[in-house]
């Protein structure tokens, strides 16, 4: 089957199905999110081989809408990397093998590329789903933080990291929004949210952050700067603004999203799940340890790390208190500029996507940077999109709208006004 | 954050770092932590926010149920005489 045959290039699946059905829709899951049939590693060898017994959400009800499930896709391990490089297997971009798919959900934006009417439903905790849309040239839409249920999802970071959307085509974002969305009784924060409306908003104005530009590579500012002129034409009024508390965000949300990480990722030790093989006749502290630090990958040790260091002692005030203060001042701005404008205009990256080579010596920080604009509106827990708006060098530059809070129409919008106004190109994908 | 930092705080988040880790950890954590240092000086607003989503209180009911796969989830456990194995305590 086509799937498999572009798995061997593009080692997009983690696992695939041997078949599907003719005809019918096929979806895929980032491999945090369970599925009934697949295994769910995350990415990570500590969960190698784990099976889970039971269907997520989101994974249940796509199925009761007629899709096949096709495989799960790979990804930066427990979802922490912008370039999808520290998984079990490593995506290629679809448009250039020797260059990353993004991160951490690079795979799903892989399968959503290279697969015909496909869904990719993936993760997003820091930029999870725009940047690997970005670096892939295809439309992903990331909800607003309790839209979809996440009961099924691995989870790293609890208070960010909504399942999202990748494919081709705004009319599949819009359908199986619907699809997935509304309230489960399994994940309480989904059940608080207010009815999806779709089809009763339309762009009319945008805020351009100023000097939003400023970090950009020079193909991305004039793949944005051309995109400004495009949605002008539009008929959409754009105006710059400042918007200086974007800036806050980063630091913040390291210390969240690593203070998090490194207590959901504590349950990993040896015991119920994943690697269970090792020296029972060891002390407890030193059978955890002989596991955690066997199985897990140095970016998530590190993570685990920085975010045990986040919550010592007067840094749990001083760091993570502020950090959470940080959040709602920078989400009150959110919602004052998104009271006056439909969305916000940025860049969805402030790069395209570099060669592994160019990967292999990214800084540390650098790495983080690269989720500049893909982060605050997850930070926040606002709904964001992100639609390929350029190809400096032949490979794709993304455009990120962010929305009032559960304002996905406006978004669904914008993506189907944008495809109209846009030649999206499709890779010239090879077997 | 210096070595001694990192291989202490490492130890309590149960990972045993080689050389090699230590000393990229503390150079990639000390240039983060560098960025970090804004916060200090950042404005702040009440309340903390734990969760966007804001959903305090949203609890499903809290009715008791019995899981239907136990069995299976159990199958791929570590187990002797239907306990879940693990190390030793005392």
């Amino acid at each position: 089957m086509r799937h498999i045959s572009l798995n061997e290039r593009y080692h997009m699946f983690s696992e695939a199905a041997s078949s599907y059905e003719d005809k019918k829709l096929t979806f895929s899951l980032s491999d945090d999110i369970v599925a009934t049939g697949f295994t769910a590693s995350a990415g990570s060898r500590i969960l190698e081989g784990h099976r889970p017994v039971y269907d997520s959400t989101v994974s249940a009800r796509m199925r009761a809408a007629g899709g096949s499930l096709i495989g799960k896709t790979n990804m930066d391990e427990f979802g922490i990397g912008m370039f999808s490089v520290t998984g079990t297997d490593i995506p290629k971009n679809p448009f250039d093998l020797a260059r990353s798919c993004g991160g951490p959900c690079g795979g799903a934006a892989c399968a959503a590329s290279l697969l015909d009417g496909h869904v990719a439903l993936a993760t997003s905790a820091g930029g999870g789903i725009s940047v690997p849309a970005s670096f892939c040239g295809v439309l992903g839409l990331t909800p607003t933080h309790g839209r979809i249920s996440r009961h099924g999802l691995i989870d790293s970071v609890s208070s960010m990291g909504p399942i999202g959307i990748m494919a081709t085509n705004a009319d599949l974002l819009r359908r199986y929004l619907k699809v997935i969305s509304s309230g489960d009784p399994n994940d309480p924060v989904s059940a608080a949210q207010p009815d999806l409306v779709l089809g009763k908003s339309k762009l009319k104005a945008v805020a351009v952050p100023n000097g939003i530009t400023d970090l950009v590579s020079t193909g991305v500012r004039e793949a944005f700067d051309r995109s400004v002129g495009t949605l002008r034409d539009m008929s959409v009024d754009v105006e710059y603004v400042d918007i200086p508390e974007l800036d806050y965000s980063m630091s913040a949300h390291y210390i969240l999203a690593t203070a998090e990480t490194a207590l959901n990722l504590a349950t990993y030790c040896g015991m119920r799940v994943g690697q269970q093989s090792g020296d029972m006749s060891l002390p407890f502290d030193d059978y955890f340890t002989s596991f955690r630090t066997k199985y897990f990958g140095t970016g998530v040790k590190k993570r685990i790390v920085a975010g045990t260091y986040m919550t010592l002692g007067d840094n749990r005030n001083e760091l993570y208190m502020r950090s959470l203060g940080i959040r709602r001042l920078v989400m009150s701005r959110y919602e004052e500029i998104l009271s006056e404008y439909d969305a916000i205009l940025t860049p969805s990256t402030p790069i395209t996507a570099p060669t592994f080579d160019e990967v292999s010596g990214i800084r540390y920080t650098d790495e983080y940077l690269t989720g500049r604009f893909a982060v605050p509106p997850v930070f926040c827990g606002l709904p964001c999109l992100s639609v390929p708006c350029g190809y400096p060098d032949g490979v794709p530059a993304g455009l990120q709208f962010t929305a009032a809070r559960w304002n996905e129409d406006v978004l669904t919008d914008a993506a189907a006004a944008w495809e109209k106004a846009f030649d999206i190109k499709a890779p010239e994908a090879s077997l | 954050m210096d070595l001694l930092t990192v291989k202490r705080v490492a130890g309590i988040a149960h990972i045993d770092l080689t050389e090699e880790e230590l000393k990229l950890f503390e150079n990639d954590l000390s240039e983060i932590f560098d960025l970090l240092k804004a916060v200090n000086n950042t404005p702040v607003e009440d309340p903390p926010c734990f969760d966007p989503a804001d959903a305090y209180g949203a609890l499903r009911e809290d009715v008791p149920v019995v899981y239907g796969n136990a069995d299976e989830m159990l199958k791929s456990m570590s187990m002797y005489n239907g306990f879940v194995r693990g190390p030793k305590i005392v």
